[in-house]
């Protein structure tokens, strides 16, 4: 990562529930990590960890009110990149959100992946909304740890990954 | 020579070629977000009615012009690939991805994954 950034830094973006917000912001992402020259593959891997956990925040948000914030911490020559969202939803919603987080936390996610997509395709819905096919995107596709916290009605996910300057992986 | 649907949603775009008699180049360009996912799928399952009746060997499907898809995107590429995977002697898959872009090549590795043997999908770049 660039030495333009040598201190711990984050945004926090509050976005009032629509949907069409949710690619701008994930441009602004991009834009910022472009801009202190962070690697190529760390930028896909938080464009694909805000666009999804944003995107889900937003489909599921109880209350009109999400909360997005991206964090980047350095670690001796690495960094590690925060996404963490915070929405309030249904106790259904928040329940069936953990059960897929559940599922995501091995050490090998793809084949959890794969599941999750076969059982995306059997579902009616066209847009295979609940299945976690975002929430897998990010733990197998962008190779993120998820943690999250529930408390009361509120979900907070939290996704990281450590980068090095050589992100390629 | 341009053939079959062309793709206009959103910001994604999408047309058909035929640059041989039995092969298939699907470009896409664009993002492809929520608004554009049922759109896609149809532009997706159109082609492949269309390359199934001409005897397609082979389709191509160019990612090189993509700046995202989310994972409703995602899914109707699944259903596509579920297409294949369910019809004997299908044509072979080839994902030509832009070789700067890390999250083309971990979605393409995730769509071969789902293909598994079903399905003959190679990707480059």
């Amino acid at each position: 990562m660039s030495d333009e950034i040598s201190s711990p830094a984050y945004f926090a973006l509050s976005v009032a529930p629509s949907p069409p917000l949710v690619t701008p912001v994930r441009r602004f992402v991009e834009h910022f990590f472009a801009t202190i020259r962070g690697p190529r593959a760390t930028r896909d891997r938080v464009s694909i960890a805000c666009y999804e956990l944003l995107d889900n925040a937003i489909r599921y948000c109880a209350d009109g009110e999400t909360d997005l914030r991206v964090g980047l911490m350095p670690v001796g020559s690495d960094w590690l990149v925060t996404v963490r969202t915070r929405n309030r939803a249904s106790e259904r919603d928040v329940a069936r959100a953990v059960s897929i987080l559940e599922r995501l936390s091995d050490d090998d996610p793809m084949p959890v992946y794969v599941e999750i997509m076969r059982e995306a395709v059997g579902r009616d819905d066209a847009t295979g909304a609940g299945a976690g096919l975002g929430l897998a995107r990010v733990r197998a596709e962008g190779g993120m740890k998820i943690a999250w916290e529930v408390t009361g009605n509120e979900l907070e996910i939290r996704a990281e990954v450590r980068t090095s300057p050589e992100d390629t992986q | 020579m341009s053939d079959g649907p062309v793709l206009a949603s959103g910001d994604l775009r999408g047309t058909v070629l035929r640059p041989g008699p039995r092969e298939r180049v699907l470009s896409l360009s664009g993002v492809g977000d929520t608004e554009s996912k049922e759109a896609l799928r149809d532009f997706l399952l159109d082609a492949h009615r269309s390359a199934v009746r001409d005897g397609a060997r082979e389709v191509c499907v160019d990612w090189l012009r993509l700046e995202f898809l989310n994972s409703s995107c995602l899914k109707a590429f699944l259903t596509w690939i579920n297409e294949i995977r369910s019809t004997p002697g299908c044509y072979a898959v080839r994902l030509r991805l832009d070789p700067a872009s890390y999250w083309q090549r971990r979605s393409a590795e995730a769509l071969v994954g789902f293909g598994g043997d079903e399905a003959s999908i190679a990707v480059d770049g």
